[in-house]
């Protein structure tokens, strides 16, 4: 054993980066620099240390990288125990970032990792601005649109208008459900991003109410019955508590509610994994697959950093349910995207006499925007803010107005919203036949 | 509390593929007799510095480190070589479920997957080797229980109705319904009504031509209280069922299943005496022919549910439970048929339990049985192989070029004793630029892979001789993201093998990292 400790490391990597190849980028240059670079400068930051997370970390510790900060705000539960492997058991209650990070920095020597246990939302630009590289391993559409807007809001451009590309950070998202799954590379501002192909993630389809209220046919209409209709009724756990999948006593009782139910319509197969499942819209998650699209997009972060081969264009579809199948492609970057094209205000037509609160309600379905808690400006004149409670307060009284006293035809309206961090422009056109969409 | 941990995975195989996985993963077994190196920490998660230190087998190591994750699962590790513990294998005291080979020795893969072969084990291989991943599934024959392929709707028999859905249409006389009830009628009765009044109306003929559909579109519209009765809708959205092919027959590779030598008396008797995996499978398969047969006219017994539709609670409910009865009136006579055929082969009564016969014939239209080409059949070149390179070039899946240089690497090092670009160890510290040149070994790969192009009739291009330069490169490395991709690959195929769900890869999995591409080599019949 004559070999050195990191050379021994390594050696792998060594023979991939000193040595060009027929596929590899047009710009490599085989050198000892690039290995330097992934030591000392590039700084990786891994988004969610989920089933994604900890593979992710793993993979980029022994791909060479070595600065790689986390951040995740949940903690371990133990039904993450079956595919999150940097967890154990008597961790279970802790924060999932720390745990993470201080298993990895206790496996491999050198390493620079740190865990933030914190909600990405709350992090100021600056945060984001010292990586060089973003993985995310996210299972919330939400928390994807919003972090692949942050990343665009950072992009400058020069004085001449082309984009500064050094402020340019790529963006490597990775998801999946069973089976199948997804990974994609967003160079923001240069290529499609996650805004532009939102269509590819359709919004979660809800059962009809009158189905759930009148005549039921499936368990799950029974479980939808107990938390949407009997729970704002009958507030078991006090006024004003919202049901929580995570308490295993607000699922007991909606379980309970939903069999007695199920037993009056004499339909079958409500269980207590079925009413947790349809409160918490659970995914089913395998190791496997968290392994082979969490590889992938290490794969992908690689040559990214390196260029030792040309990194993924730009999204990758996985699917094992018969035999094993993948398939790239690009999608193609839309033009009047709203968050990294040039997008025109988006056309609102409604009727003058609808109240501002309609006009809310209406937003909060569009399947474009999909937003759960807009605040709207005009002309920096606030119409309604849904946070913070003071301004809240302050602006509610707005909602039963209707909007002819409130608004001007064509006027532009700025929405803002939790999940959108560059906000949307709306133009209001008054139409007197205007239908709520039901 | 332990279900809970596998939660997440039970939502998605069921709790019978979790007792699957248990029944076989109560331990693993790792097999290797090399010291644990440097290098092995750069590559693998579960090693440690400790370790190397203190010169611990790699075998021992990885076992202690994946014991930590699962402590239901009990691991062992053995430091022998392959040779000797192939040789001291006996199956009495140790029955291996999975066999996992990740060598890049061309010998202990043909040695491992034949001695596999024989004892009728499944065998996974799974290596990696620069940015490039491959694995390959062998076994004599694997039997698909439950494929998730299917598509429920098509089997409400609409256009046979049997005679208690019939009998249970009779309860919507549409003409006398008041409006909200008539909103209310499940599409399945109303399908079936205007299949019975097409029929009456056209001297007992079935609908077949264009203007046989058009004219039920226009009876199931003609029916409408208002153009918007969100039930007919659904009706007219599903009226193609009535004059689909039925799908109540057995599509042609389920007629092949069914008229396999190992559905008929002799074929099970010597299963019975080989001890063969798949018995169960095909008893209940020849218990499902005889009631196609004998019982159901031709037809395949009912899966016995029904998808969500627009009607009242009752009705559906209703109509449920005629689908399910009719079913499990089907099903008990398959499990009758199943233990006749258990007490001609000398079988105990209870072989198969009354659960398993009923969950197979619920799941009758989504199995699948697969028939692989073994790795000795396809390292002398067999006329399989080359028909299946063919046919991925064909169809532009140019990542079977890295078959082709895969396997002239394994050729290459077999010869050599060592991979082309192979940099020996220690002196990539010296970083010295000739030891990194590879043009003499890939001059050798080439010619290597040239010979075997002629044996199999493909044509070397320009994108072969890349693909082969590419794996001078990569000079027998192995990449942890790639390692990490494979082995996700190889763990998926080992749940569907367990589990009996899913179909799995054909033969070789190709993972080009460098293009983020892949194809699959299929080495495997399936019917
Ligand atoms: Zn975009």
């Amino acid at each position: 054993m004559s070999q050195g400790k990191d050379e021994g490391k390594l050696e792998d990597l060594y023979l991939i980066t000193l040595r060009n190849g027929p596929f590899a980028h047009e710009s490599f240059s085989p050198s000892e620099d690039l290995l330097n670079f992934l030591w000392n400068e590039c700084k990786v930051l891994v988004v969610g240390a989920g089933g994604l997370g900890c593979e992710l970390l793993k993979d980029l510790a022994l791909s060479g990288f070595r600065n790689i900060e986390v951040i995740d705000l949940d903690v371990v539960d133990v039904t993450n125990l079956n595919r999150q492997f940097l967890f154990r058991q008597q961790d279970v209650g802790k924060p999932k970032a720390e745990v993470a990070a201080a298993f990895i920095a206790k496996r491999i020597s050198g390493i620079n990792i740190k865990g933030h246990h914190a909600n990405i939302y709350d992090q100021p630009r600056e945060f984001y601005k010292q990586f060089n590289l973003v993985v995310a391993g996210l299972d919330s559409i939400d928390a994807r649109r919003w972090l692949n807007e942050t990343l665009i809001d950072l992009v400058e451009t020069n004085d001449d208008g082309t984009i500064d590309v050094s402020t340019v950070i790529p963006l490597i998202d990775g998801g999946t459900e069973g089976f199948r799954g997804q990974a994609r590379v967003i160079i923001p501002k240069m290529s499609a991003c996650f805004e532009c192909n939102l269509d590819l993630f359709p919004p979660q389809i809800s059962y009809p109410l009158c189905t759930i209220a009148n005549t039921p046919r499936l368990p799950e209409h029974c479980i939808e019955y107990a938390s949407v209709i009997l729970w704002p009724q009958q507030q078991p756990f006090g006024a004003g508590t919202k049901v929580d999948g995570d308490n295993p006593e607000h699922v007991k009782w909606i379980f309970e509610r939903a069999q007695e139910r199920a037993n009056q319509f004499h339909i079958q197969g409500v269980t207590y994994r079925l009413s947790q499942g349809v409160i918490k819209h659970i995914i089913p998650a395998v190791a496997s697959t968290n392994a082979i699209v969490a590889a992938s997009c290490a794969n992908e972060a690689f040559k990214l950093a390196t260029y030792i081969a040309n990194p993924l264009n730009n999204y990758m579809l996985y699917n094992g349910e018969s035999g094993v199948y993948t398939y790239a492609f690009e999608t193609e970057r839309r033009e009047e995207c709203p968050a990294c094209g040039r997008a025109q205000p988006k056309k609102i037509c409604v009727s003058p006499k609808w109240t501002l609160a309609d006009l809310i309600e209406v937003l909060r379905e569009d399947t474009e925007l999909r937003v759960k808690s807009p605040s709207l400006t005009v002309s920096s004149r606030a119409l309604y803010y849904s946070s913070p409670a003071s301004l809240e307060q302050a602006t509610k009284e707005n909602l039963p107005q209707s909007l002819d006293c409130l608004l001007e035809e064509g006027c532009e309206i700025f929405l803002t919203d939790p999940a959108l961090p560059l906000g949307r422009k709306l133009q209001i056109f008054f139409h007197k036949c205007s239908k709520k969409n039901k | 509390m332990m279900a809970e941990r596998y939660d997440r995975q039970i939502r998605f195989w069921g709790e019978h593929g979790q007792a699957a996985l248990k029944d076989c993963s109560i331990y693993f077994l790792v097999v290797d007799d090399k010291e644990t190196s440097w290098r092995d920490l750069g590559r693998n998660f579960f090693v440690d510095e400790d370790a190397v230190f203190n010169h611990r087998f790699r075998a021992d190591t990885t076992q202690r480190l994946l014991q930590e994750l699962n402590d239901e699962v009990v691991g062992y590790s053995q430091t022998v070589s392959i040779d000797r513990f192939l040789k001291e294998y006996s199956s009495e005291d140790r029955l291996l479920p999975i066999f996992v080979c990740c060598s890049l020795d061309e010998q202990i893969l043909l040695k491992t997957s034949e001695f596999c072969w024989r004892h009728q084990i499944p065998f996974v291989y799974a290596v990696s080797y620069g940015l490039l991943g491959l694995v390959r599934i062998a076994i004599p024959e694997h039997c698909v229980w439950d494929a998730r392929e299917e598509m429920v709707a098509q089997e409400l028999r609409l256009s046979e109705p049997f005679e208690e859905l019939e009998q249970y249409c009779n309860n919507f006389p549409l003409e006398s319904l008041d409006d909200a009830n008539h909103s209310l009628v499940p599409y399945a009765v109303i399908l079936v009504k205007a299949f019975k009044a097409f029929m009456d109306s056209h001297q007992g003929r079935r609908p077949e031509t264009r203007e046989d559909q058009e004219a039920i579109r226009l009876l199931l519209r003609s029916w409408m209280r208002t153009p918007t009765e969100e039930n007919f809708m659904e009706a007219l959205k599903h009226c193609h069922f009535i004059w689909m092919k039925s799908l109540a027959e057995p599509n042609e590779s389920l007629q092949s299943i069914l008229k396999d030598y190992k559905t008929e008396m002799e074929g099970i008797q010597l299963q019975v005496d080989r001890k063969d995996r798949n018995l169960k499978f095909w008893i209940l398969v020849a218990a499902v022919k005889h009631f196609v047969i004998e019982d159901g006219q031709g037809k395949l017994p009912l899966k016995g549910s029904v998808p969500d539709m627009i009607s009242d609670t009752e009705s559906f409910i209703g109509l449920q439970r005629v689908y399910k009865k009719r079913a499990e009136k089907e099903h008990r006579i398959i499990y009758q048929r199943a233990q006749y055929i258990c007490k001609q082969v000398g079988l105990e009564e209870n072989f198969l339990s009354p659960l398993e016969v009923f969950e197979f014939c619920r799941n009758i239209r989504s199995i699948a049985v697969m028939r692989y080409c073994s790795l000795q059949d396809e390292f002398q070149n067999n006329t399989v192989l080359k028909d299946a390179l063919k046919s991925c070039l064909d169809r532009n899946e140019e990542d079977a070029y890295f078959y082709i240089a895969f396997r002239a690497c394994l050729q290459f090092h077999h010869q050599q004793g060592h991979f082309p670009g192979q940099v020996m160890n220690g002196s990539l510290s010296s970083k010295e630029p000739s030891l990194l040149d590879y043009e003499q070994d890939y001059i050798q790969l080439a010619h290597l892979a040239e010979k075997w192009c002629k044996s199999c009739d493909i044509v070397k291009n320009e994108k072969l001789d890349a693909t082969l330069r590419e794996m001078c490169r990569y000079g027998g490395s192995e990449l942890h993201s790639i390692a990490a991709l494979t082995g996700g690959v190889a763990a998926q195929e080992i749940v569907k093998l367990v589990t009996k769900q899913f179909r799995p890869l054909s033969g070789w999995f190709i993972f080009n990292g460098a293009q983020s591409t892949s194809a699959t080599v299929s080495l495997c019949t399936h019917i």
